[in-house]
This record gives structure tokens, C-alpha cells and sequence, in this order.
């Protein structure tokens, strides 16, 4: 199991090596010159550009870029510099937190309902119950994250403290703790939510049609057992892989949501960093995303063998 | 080169604008924390801004609105759009060419330093040298010696200092400029032009990231604590003890809030979790009239919205009569009502109603005249075909479409609407003469003087280093804004530049399109929030409710 990981981890390093050359490339051959989109509707002095073109070597070629940008890395640990001057890590370092919390919040929501939703419409399959939750998800992935964003909030953020003149939900910011996230949490996981629900339901109904079933219900197990041991367990295994990808997913695409509740994350950094084609800023979150990716990855690996026994790890 | 908002919250709401719904609606409530004691901050939007807190490279107007609260400028501007003196006890000069400016005793930096002409000179010395790199550096342009410190692309400058500029005592500062320049007084209220205290400079001689951070000011607030960007998400400011001039009465703290969305900070001015936005979102204006009532606000602002020609190497747009056609063809009215939501109005002349010298309804052609186009247009034998490109980037997709609306119903040609990535992008292929359609233009002010919608947009000069893209060039022009720098008074000069403007006017090198507005909102905590030519609260002013 330890060199199982071990193995894992080695191997991970030419992936992220290769990711970030890959994202150095791509931003570099974005079109437009990084130094004049700082400057708005003006013509910015020639001097000036020449100059911070050449602080941040913007007149190399790609390589002698990457060269600089690695060798910064692994000779000073530092990560580089925004045009602003302010250290990468040091942007990134609180900005990560924001967005790792969120997209915890969010799987942790969309875990408890996904399951416990589709489960439910599993056991009453083909009941109105059963139909209520398949029409309610594809009503939530109906629905873009941009539009139950704004409306949650002006609901439950806005009017809902009108009317109990008590604040359940902060309207934004990050600074109440939990609270802060429990409603952008619910509207990031929104779409996963409803897929996991579908997800789950299938997979239970598949499994609890097993002959295992039929056998542990036949020997006389409670069904309360024949679910949740031998149904449920066994069903879990596609939904952890979904909830594990996800994790990735929700903190690379909580843009939306970290702008409308205004929570100082990662995501509008990141379309800020393309924007103005800052290689630092999003070289460096996109390496801490694909880390993000690989190390789910290695615990829904090790996950399985826990939920399935005959799955074994040297 | 003052973008309207910090590049966060542009691209922030940039995101957001696909938004259908307006989000609006409902009016505010109290918090849980009543209470209206001195020691309750009094909370402002902000968008992110963009760099360090440096004045000299601060070019954005979220900087410029945290470091207006910490520092004091030379000169303010009053209700009339005419500056007076703020630090500056007076601001003289004979020839307009030698200024004088003699410092109001009284004032001291937040860490105990008395505040000298020497400050004024360093913080200058330093903007204005190209190997700082910094952001405003232009401003210094006008003053004697700059060109010494601006050699060139790849050279040294031989000086750190300016020759035209001298402390002569600790509280005597005195400008030689290249040439005379009757408006050189209102330029002085801008960030650029504040001091440096010693204790900004480092070993090097350069500002350090540390003063960046927590920048120390001879102004009314002074920072609490640095400000680190990328994490905080407020900055944090209290009014500064030994602050010589007018101190707001009842509160003392002061706090900006950092938003990445102006919609969401709406919603937070509802919920009373905010007390004063100065950028209300287009699309809360229509519910922002009801649901703040007196307490919503719509004043000008001094920025301006073009439709540009490249003049210089086109010839298809030579025709001033076919120029004037496409003018009289937009409907300003109903773009700046239905397209912005009010958030601009129907330009009709060169310089802004924001500032000295303009002339309601100067432009004649700017009046919407469909009848009158369609003819003109037929006679001067417009082109059939016409291109209109604008950047993509900057919500300017509507406005462009109604404007290319316009102009096929209204002059029966055929519109192509060409977007482009980014504003440089346009620039890039104007420079190489690649692009031969119509352009979307803007411009914000450096200075609130009418001088600034002129030379650096239209002079021959600023074709190669300025913002004139379409490449126009009129002789005549030229001397009068000369004449206009060179009267003997602002108020003298302002007539030759309203002369210039007439010129512009007759020529139109550009189509002026709509004129921006300041939407801003308070809260019910506060009042008397007054909010300036240069779009910041006058702090002292405001009171709790």
C-alpha cells in the first residue's frame, strides 16, 4: 500500500511538469501584448513597455521563458511575479483557501443530498417520489449556476433577511466562516448535485436487481442491512470516482459562483491571469489544480479497495 | 489612460453581464449591528486595485480612490470645476511657463515628518524616470528636464533629476515647464502628483513594496494595517489626528469592501452590508430609483464614447459631408435610455459636461436627423459597404450593434460589425494600417481641463505619441490649442480651446457618441455623500444618519 502510493506520487511528477509547460505554452501564444492590455483605452509610453518587457523577459523565446520560470522555482522557490508585483504565492496562498473550502462545502452538500436523494428514489423506483426527483434534477441542471446564483441570493440573502430581519445567509464575502459558504456552496454543487442523484439511483437499482440480493434477503437479513451493506456498498463504487472528478471540477469552475458572492478565490484570478496573460498566476493555479486532480484521484484508487475487498493494491 | 474600474471587476462583471435577470428589487433592511457610534466604519464598494498602492503608477480609479483618502493633493476642485488650492497655498506663475507653488503650513506625513517641497521633488524625480517604469510617468511630460530621464528605448538616462524642477525652501516648489501651459494648476490634483515622504524610497532610491502595501500619506486617513492584495478583502482606514484641514464630524473609520461583481455589491447596499456604491450595474438602475429613492445618485462623469475613422490612410471617410451623414444617422438618445439604461447620455460636443467649457448642443450633427443623413449621405456618394470593429472584451457588443442598426435603416447601407479580441488589438491594426473600417473609441480624462479632450486625442503630435488614431491633422487646430496654452489665464485659454473644439466640430475626426454618468447609491446610515469631479466621496462631508 505505502509503495502503491509512493509509485502514485513519482509518477505524478512528469505529468505536472508537463502541465505546466503545456499552460506556459498556451498562454504564450495567446494573441496580444500582456504589457498593453494593463493599460486600458490609452496608448502606453514606448519606453515603459520596453522596460517592463524586458523585467519580465517578455521579448524571449518561449523556452529561455519556461527556463527563467523553472529555474525560479526550483533554485529561490519563487513562483514569479504578477505585472503588479506581487508574488504568486503570496496571491495565491489565502485565494486557494477560499476556493478549497468552497468546493468542499460544495461536495461535501452535494454527497449528503446526491445520495440520500437517489437513494430514496432507488427504493420507491417508478413511484411518483421517483419521478418528483428525476424531475426536479433535470430541473437543477437546467438551470445555469449565473441564474440560481443571483436569484438565491436576492431570495435567501437579500429578502429572506427583510422579512425575518435575521441574516441566515451572508450576502457575500468570506468572512462569517461556514455560513459564508453554505450558499454559494449549494448553488456550485448545484448540477452535481443532480447528477449524483441520477448516479446513485441507477447504480442502486442495478445492484439491488444482484443475485447477492436476492440471497441476503432470502437468508432473512433485515432490509435495512440488505441495502446499506450489501446494496449500497456496492453500489457506491461509480459514485465515488464521479464525487472524486468533481472535486476538480467544482474548484476549477467556481468562477461564476466566487463572483457573484463576491469570495476572493482562485476561479477569477485564473480568467484574469488569461486575461492579461500573466504565465505565473495561471501556470501556478493550474498546477495546483491538476495536484488537486491527481491526488483525488489516488484516494478514490485507494477507496475502492476499502469498498470492495477483492481489490488489492501492492 | 484611467480605465473606468480596476481590471478585477471589469472582467468580473464583464462575466456577469450575461446575466438575463436584472437583479434588483427590494429594498434594504437593518443589520444586526445597530448602532451608529464613531467606531462603526463607514463601508465602501471597491473593485480590487490593480497594483501596488503607489501614486505614481497608479493610473486606475480604484487606486486613485484608496489613495485619495490617505493622501492630500496640491489642488482640490470645487463645485464650479475650477481647482483651489488644497496643500498648495497658492499656485502662481507669471509667464505660465515658471510656477510657484508655495506649500500650506500645517501639514505632516502619518509617521511624524513634516511635510516639505523636497517630497514634492523626489516623488516627481521618481515617477517621472523611465527605469521606474511607472504607470503615470507621462503627467511629467510638460515639465523641463523630462526628456533627460526618458532617453529612449534602451538607454540610460544621464540624470535622476528634472532640471525644471527645484525645491527652493522647505516650503517653496518651483516648475519650469518646456513650454507655457495655462492649464498646468488643474493638473495638479491628480494621484501623480502627490509627494513621497522620505520613508518611501529604499536603499536604491526606489519606492518599496513595503510603502506599496501600506502606503504612508499626508491626507485625512491614514491605513491601519498594509494592505495585502490578492488576500484582503478590505482595506481598512481611520482618520489620521494631526490632519490639518476639515475632518468628518461623528465617525472616524473608514473601510473600502473589495467586490469583484457591482451586482453583487448592489445587493449588499440593500442588505445595509454596505453604505455608499459609486458604480451602481446598469441593470440596477431602473430598480435603484425606487428602492433607494434620494439616497440614488446620477451626476456626470467626465468620460466619452466615440466612433473613429482611420482619416489618415482611408480616403473612403475623407468626405466630411458622408462623416456628418453617419453622425446625424445614430440615435443617441435611445442608445444612451435603452442600451445603457442611463448609464450614459447623448453626447453633443467634444468636451464633456463634466468639466469647464462645454456647450450644450455645440455639435449640430450630433443631433439625430435621419431624414437629413440619408440625403447628405446620397449626395457626398458614401460608400455602400461600411465596417465597424470594437473590442469584445468591454461590454461594447450592444451599443456597436444599434449604432450598425442605425445606420443601415437610416443611411441604407450594408453594416459589418467586426469585433476584436482586446482594445490593443484594434490599436495594433490601426498602427499597421491593416484595419480601413470605423472603430469604437473612448477616452477618459488625465486633468479636468477641456485642454485634455483635445491635444492628446486630435494634436498632429499625438499621432505618433498620443492617442490620436485616427490620424488627424489640422494646422489650424494645432495653433489654437497652442494659443489656448499659452494664455495668460485658464479661464483665457478655455476660450481658444472652446475655439478648437468648433474646429473639431466641423471636421468631426471622430463622432462623439455618448457621455458617461456616475451612478452612485448610500445607504441609510449615512448622508451628505458627495462624490467629485474626479468620482470620489468627499469624505469630510459625509455624515451618519
Amino acid at each position: 500500500m505505502g509503495r502503491y502510493i509512493i509509485r502514485r506520487l513519482i509518477q505524478a511528477l512528469p505529468v505536472l511538469l508537463g502541465a505546466t509547460f503545456f499552460i506556459f505554452a498556451i498562454v504564450f501564444a495567446l494573441p496580444g501584448d500582456p504589457v498593453a492590455a494593463l493599460a486600458g483605452d490609452k496608448r502606453q509610453d514606448p519606453n515603459i513597455v520596453a522596460i517592463i518587457r524586458d523585467q519580465y523577459h517578455l521579448n524571449d523565446p518561449l523556452l529561455v521563458q519556461y527556463w527563467y520560470y523553472i529555474k525560479g522555482i526550483v533554485l529561490e522557490g519563487d513562483f514569479g511575479k504578477t505585472f503588479a508585483g506581487v508574488p504568486v504565492t503570496q496571491l495565491l496562498a489565502g485565494k486557494l483557501q477560499v476556493t478549497l473550502n468552497l468546493a468542499l462545502v460544495a461536495l461535501t452538500l452535494e454527497a449528503i443530498i446526491g445520495v440520500l436523494l437517489g437513494l430514496w428514489a432507488a427504493l420507491r423506483r417508478g413511484r411518483a417520489t421517483d419521478t418528483a426527483i428525476l424531475a426536479s434534477t433535470l430541473l437543477l441542471i437546467s438551470i445555469p449556476t449565473l441564474v440560481s446564483g443571483f436569484v438565491l441570493q436576492l431570495w435567501l440573502g437579500v429578502w429572506l433577511k427583510q422579512v425575518t430581519g435575521t441574516e441566515f445567509f451572508p450576502i457575500s464575502g468570506a468572512t462569517q466562516g461556514l455560513k459564508s459558504y453554505l450558499l454559494p456552496g449549494f448553488v456550485l454543487a448545484g448540477v452535481s448535485i443532480a447528477y449524483l442523484t441520477r448516479l446513485t439511483r441507477t447504480s442502486l437499482v442495478e445492484t439491488l436487481r444482484s443475485d447477492y440480493i436476492r440471497t441476503a434477503t432470502a437468508k432473512g437479513l433485515s432490509r435495512r442491512r440488505v441495502i446499506g451493506r450489501h446494496g449500497l456498498r456496492n453500489a457506491l463504487i461509480p459514485m465515488v470516482t464521479y464525487l472524486g472528478a468533481d472535486l476538480g471540477n467544482l474548484m476549477g469552475g467556481a468562477v461564476i459562483t466566487e463572483t457573484i458572492f463576491n469570495l476572493p478565490g482562485i476561479g477569477l484570478q485564473l480568467y484574469n491571469g488569461v486575461y492579461l496573460r500573466e504565465q505565473p498566476i495561471v501556470v501556478g493555479i493550474v498546477t495546483v489544480l491538476v495536484l488537486v486532480y491527481i491526488l483525488a484521484n489516488l484516494v478514490v484508487d485507494l477507496m475502492y479497495a476499502v469498498l470492495d475487498p477483492r481489490i488489492r493494491y501492492e | 489612460m484611467r480605465v473606468t474600474k480596476g481590471a478585477q471587476i471589469v472582467a468580473g462583471t464583464a462575466l456577469l453581464a450575461v446575466a438575463v435577470a436584472a437583479c434588483g428589487g427590494g429594498s434594504g433592511t437593518e443589520t444586526g449591528n445597530s448602532g451608529t457610534s464613531a467606531d462603526t466604519p463607514v463601508r465602501m464598494e471597491l473593485g480590487e486595485p490593480q497594483n501596488l498602492l503607489v501614486p505614481s503608477n497608479t493610473t486606475e480609479s480604484e487606486g486613485a480612490e484608496t489613495l485619495a483618502a490617505i493622501f492630500e493633493p496640491l489642488v482640490n476642485y470645487n463645485e464650479n470645476k475650477e481647482a483651489v488650492e488644497a496643500a498648495a497655498e497658492s499656485i502662481t506663475s507669471d509667464d505660465n511657463k515658471v510656477w510657484t507653488i508655495k506649500l500650506k503650513p500645517g501639514y505632516t506625513w502619518h509617521n511624524g515628518e513634516p511635510l516639505i517641497a523636497q517630497n514634492y521633488v523626489d516623488a516627481w524625480n521618481f515617477a517621472a524616470n523611465q527605469e521606474n517604469a511607472q504607470g503615470a510617468g507621462y503627467f511629467f511630460g510638460r515639465i523641463d528636464g523630462y526628456a533627460d530621464l526618458n532617453p529612449g528605448e534602451g538607454k540610460t538616462p544621464s540624470t535622476k533629476e528634472m532640471k525644471g524642477l527645484k525645491a527652493v525652501d522647505d516650503t517653496t516648489l518651483q516648475v519650469t515647464l518646456t513650454a507655457p501651459f495655462s492649464q498646468f494648476k488643474t493638473m495638479l490634483g491628480y494621484t501623480a502628483f502627490y509627494p513621497l515622504p522620505k520613508a518611501a524610497f529604499g536603499a536604491d532610491g526606489k519606492v518599496t513594496t513595503e510603502f506599496g502595501e501600506k502606503p504612508i500619506g499626508q491626507g485625512l486617513f491614514k491605513l491601519d494595517k498594509p494592505y495585502k492584495k490578492g488576500t484582503d478583502q478590505t482595506i481598512e482606514l481611520s482618520v489620521y489626528d494631526k490632519y490639518p484641514g476639515k475632518k468628518p464630524n461623528g465617525w472616524t473609520k473608514l473601510q473600502f469592501k473589495l467586490y469583484n461583481s457591482s451586482e453583487t455589491a448592489y445587493n449588499d447596499l440593500q442588505g445595509d452590508n454596505i453604505d455608499i456604491h459609486d458604480s451602481l450595474p446598469a441593470s440596477a438602475i431602473a430598480s435603484a430609483k425606487t428602492a433607494l429613492g434620494d439616497r440614488y445618485q446620477d451626476q456626470p462623469d467626465a468620460g466619452i464614447g466615440y466612433i473613429g475613422f482611420p482619416l489618415q490612410y482611408n480616403d473612403e471617410y475623407k468626405d466630411v459631408k458622408m462623416r456628418e451623414a453617419i453622425s446625424m444617422a445614430i440615435d443617441r438618445k435611445t442608445i444612451a435610455e435603452t442600451v445603457f439604461s442611463g448609464t450614459r447620455a447623448p453626447a453633443d460636443d467634444f468636451i464633456n459636461p463634466a468639466i469647464a467649457g462645454y456647450r450644450q448642443g455645440a455639435c449640430a450633427a450630433c443631433s439625430y436627423n435621419p431624414g437629413k443623413a440619408k440625403e447628405q449621405y446620397a449626395a457626398a456618394n458614401g460608400p455602400k459597404k461600411l465596417e465597424l470593429g470594437y473590442n469584445a472584451d468591454g461590454g461594447h457588443k450592444e451599443w456597436i450593434e444599434a449604432v450598425a442598426n442605425n445606420l443601415r435603416a437610416n443611411l441604407g447601407v450594408e453594416v459589418t460589425v467586426k469585433p476584436f479580441e482586446k482594445f490593443a488589438s484594434i490599436l495594433d491594426d490601426l498602427d499597421a494600417k491593416k484595419y480601413k473600417g470605423m472603430f469604437r473609441m473612448g477616452w477618459a480624462i488625465d486633468y479636468p481641463s477641456a485642454e485634455n479632450y483635445l491635444t492628446p486625442i486630435f494634436s498632429t503630435g499625438a499621432i505618433k505619441t498620443g492617442s490620436n488614431y485616427a490620424g488627424y491633422t489640422n494646422p489650424e487646430f494645432d495653433e489654437t490649442v497652442a494659443k489656448g496654452d499659452q494664455a495668460a489665464t485658464a479661464e483665457e485659454g478655455l476660450k481658444f480651446y472652446q475655439q478648437a473644439d468648433d474646429i473639431l466640430i466641423k471636421d468631426l475626426p471622430y463622432i462623439p457618441v455618448y457621455f458617461y454618468r456616475n451612478n452612485s447609491g448610500y445607504s441609510t446610515k449615512v448622508k451628505n455623500v458627495k462624490i467629485n469631479l474626479l468620482n470620489q466621496v468627499e469624505w469630510a462631508d459625509v455624515e451618519k444618519a
